[in-house]
């Protein structure tokens, strides 16, 4: 019985491949809107100046002098911020990728760059944009050391420091003459560690410049002028990793709507025009006819799945987790929407009824599952509606060897519940051919 | 080959068809005719095993049963309506049936097979480009395809033009005279005496007469000559001139 059942799949193939609104419907359309989407979505995250929200606490001259250098640096754009709290709200709106919060006690901590201490920044990152903010972690690095080789390099500051100090330690501040001269040998003593240090900060820049690194600052390669405490303002460790890893499921939901819309139509067509009766009359039993109806449903729901995953793979770069348990959730895939499109092709029968009302139903559902906003951003309340959408989980089984990863019992679960949703549409298929069959 | 006996089949309190005993030898061609409603559509449905009769049997040669798929395998249906693919060529079309009925059919033959029907020169074409004529045709060649032993052609000439008829006629007597049971539906008086052995008469979901048509005319034809106004006015007599839905 191979044989008949093969022809009626190729048979249906061939209708499906050329109606040219099915075959749009289909193929042709879910790839668009995975592309399309996935670029939209991929321009939102484009890289160009780091965006971060600035809060100033410290106002000495050193924290305006540092803020100073992270505004003129081309690669970030600096909005000054007044409270934590409206820049948080920044991260939280997408506005900025972290908050730069230059603390209260910045300028009293650069002050002692020189004996080992370091300037105190706190970031607070959206951590689904994490090559963002490694970009800025290495930018408040490199103006630390910035800060730090000018504040090096600039003698009159420093004597500035010294003279300050000297003058602090000459005043009465209830010590002795015995701990006045100690200090006043200590503040010597530093005065001529930091000229050393200079001079031999110096001499190693030569050295280094003139191509003899190796070796060149063993100390200062461990030394960090900027101490950032960086911390997540998102609590969602999981994001995808390219707007097409979210597109291409997309793509698949509409792929699976066409199918599903293509078959029920074809068969109301079939049912209408006499074909599906000529069907019936040759040596095949009813269960036939529909075996291969739903057999080439499964194939063209299995072949667009596959054909926009090798896409998305070869094409757009996304590369899945977890590749091995594509394949078995794209065949739950491809069972389900079978049964979903002969439980929508038993509920409505007539031509009109499969083209009105089914689409419409189809597409409803496909709209909720994720079709047009993916899960991923969808609302909570939205997103717990959605869960009577089958599409949905379509999406929970795609997303989770596509990129969300985790153990193989969640990957399992996800699978398993497509298959639920595959029981249930071949439920409401029997419950509904059978009450037709006892009206009739 | 064909054996209808005592069949009778309702739709809810609607008797379409009652107690009808029909048959059909190897090598005869039968004709059944009535007014639209008189139960032929039925009739034919019972006999190719579409629809189950309600009492009675149908017997399709020794094979039995046509509700059983098998039997059905001794079949050639050419419905009505033209069920065609518009979407398939003529021999994907053809190779498609050929399968259905577990005939294996290479190109060539295919393609003998649509040459039978003068489809030959246009065998890769889309059935929907084709005419009407072509189409009736075409179902025709898909209903001979497995070469079955019996014929069930449900109005194969309805809609065309006289050189398609004619050619679909032809090839309906070229299969009699190489034994295949023929039962044929009509509305034309013409074809049905040109084509038919026996002509069965049909109205209210019952076989009114039946006999060659000499022999109707003979007994019903109220001295009508051997023509095909002479079959017509027997139905007329038959089933009365009241028009029907």
């Amino acid at each position: 019985m191979t044989g008949p059942l093969l022809a009626l799949v190729c048979k249906d193939l061939r209708l499906l491949l050329r109606d040219r609104s099915a075959f749009v419907f289909t193929l042709v359309f879910p790839l668009v809107i995975a592309v399309l989407f996935g670029m939209v979505f991929g321009r939102m995250a484009v890289p160009g100046p780091i965006t971060v929200a600035l809060v100033r606490e410290g106002s000495g001259p050193l924290a305006e002098s540092f803020v100073g250098a992270l505004e003129a640096d081309p690669a970030l754009q600096v909005d000054r911020v007044e409270g934590r709290e409206e820049a948080i709200a920044r991260v939280r709106s997408a506005r900025c990728c972290a908050v730069v919060i230059v603390p209260e006690e910045f300028d009293m901590a650069a002050e002692a760059l020189l004996t080992g201490g370091s300037m105190p920044i706190e970031v607070l990152g959206d951590p689904s944009r994490s090559a963002e903010l490694g970009l800025l972690q290495g930018k408040l690095m490199e103006i630390g050391f910035v800060q730090f080789m000018l504040s090096v390099g600039d003698s009159a500051r420093l004597q500035r420091q010294m003279a300050l100090l000297r003058a602090l330690s000459a005043s009465d501040m209830g010590t002795s003459e015995d701990e006045r001269a100690a200090l006043l040998d200590l503040l010597a003593a530093a005065q001529r560690l930091a000229v050393a240090r200079e001079e031999k900060v110096q001499r190693r820049l030569e050295k280094q410049i003139s191509g003899d690194a190796a070796g060149a600052f063993p100390r200062l390669s461990a030394f960090r002028p900027v101490r950032i405490a960086q911390s997540a303002v998102v609590d969602d460790p999981v994001r995808p990793p390219s707007s097409f890893a979210v597109t291409f499921p997309q793509g698949v939901v509409w792929g699976l709507a066409g199918c599903v819309m293509a078959f029920v139509t074809s068969l109301s067509v079939e049912r209408n025009r006499g074909t599906l009766r000529r069907l019936c009359a040759a040596p095949l039993s009813m269960h036939m006819v529909l075996a291969g109806k739903a057999l080439a449903c499964f194939c063209m729901a299995l072949l667009m799945q596959a054909m926009l995953m090798v896409l998305a793979v070869t094409a757009f770069g996304v590369r899945p987790v977890q590749p091995a348990l594509l394949l078995p959730a794209m065949a739950a895939i491809a069972v389900a929407f079978t049964m979903v499109a002969m439980a929508v092709a038993s509920l409505f029968q007539s031509l009109g009824g499969s083209e009105g009302a089914g689409r419409s139903v189809i597409l409803i559902l496909a709209l909720l599952g994720g079709g047009s906003v993916p899960l991923v951003f969808m609302p909570p309340a939205l997103a717990s509606v959605s869960a009577v959408s089958p599409f949905r989980w379509a999406i929970a089984a795609l997303e989770g060897p596509l990129w969300r990863g985790g153990s193989m019992q969640s990957q399992l679960t996800a699978i398993g519940a497509v298959l639920v949703v595959a029981v249930v549409a071949a439920a409401i298929a029997w419950g509904a051919l059978s009450l037709r069959r006892q009206s009739a | 080959m064909l054996a209808l006996r005592e069949v009778s089949k309702s739709y809810g309190t609607v008797r379409a068809v009652e107690r009808v005993s029909l048959c059909v030898a190897a090598g005869e061609v039968v004709g059944l005719l009535g007014p639209n409603g008189a139960g032929k559509s039925t009739t034919v449905a019972l006999a190719t095993g579409l629809m189950r009769p309600d009492s009675g049997s149908v017997m399709i040669g020794a094979a039995g049963d046509p509700s059983n798929a098998s039997v059905r395998r001794a079949i050639g249906f050419a419905p009505q309506e033209l069920a065609l693919y518009d979407m398939l060529t003529a021999t994907e079309t053809v190779k498609l049936y050929a399968q259905l009925y577990g005939a294996f059919r290479s190109r060539r033959q295919v393609l003998e097979a649509l040459d039978m029907v003068g489809l030959a020169t246009r065998a890769d074409e889309r059935v929907g480009s084709y005419s009407g004529g072509m189409k009736r045709r075409l179902n025709l060649a898909v209903a001979l395809v497995h070469e079955p032993p019996l014929l069930v052609l449900d109005e194969p000439t309805a809609g065309v033009d006289p050189q398609s008829r004619a050619h679909v006629r032809g090839i309906i007597r070229a299969r009699a005279a190489s034994g295949c049971a023929v039962l044929l539906t009509t509305h034309d008086m013409e074809e049905a005496e040109k084509l038919s052995d026996r002509i069965a008469l049909m109205d209210h979901g019952k076989i009114q007469a039946e006999g060659t048509v000499d022999e109707l005319v003979a007994i019903h034809g109220a001295g009508s000559s051997r023509a095909a106004h002479g079959l017509e006015s027997v139905l007329l007599k038959l089933t009365g001139r009241e028009l029907r839905e």
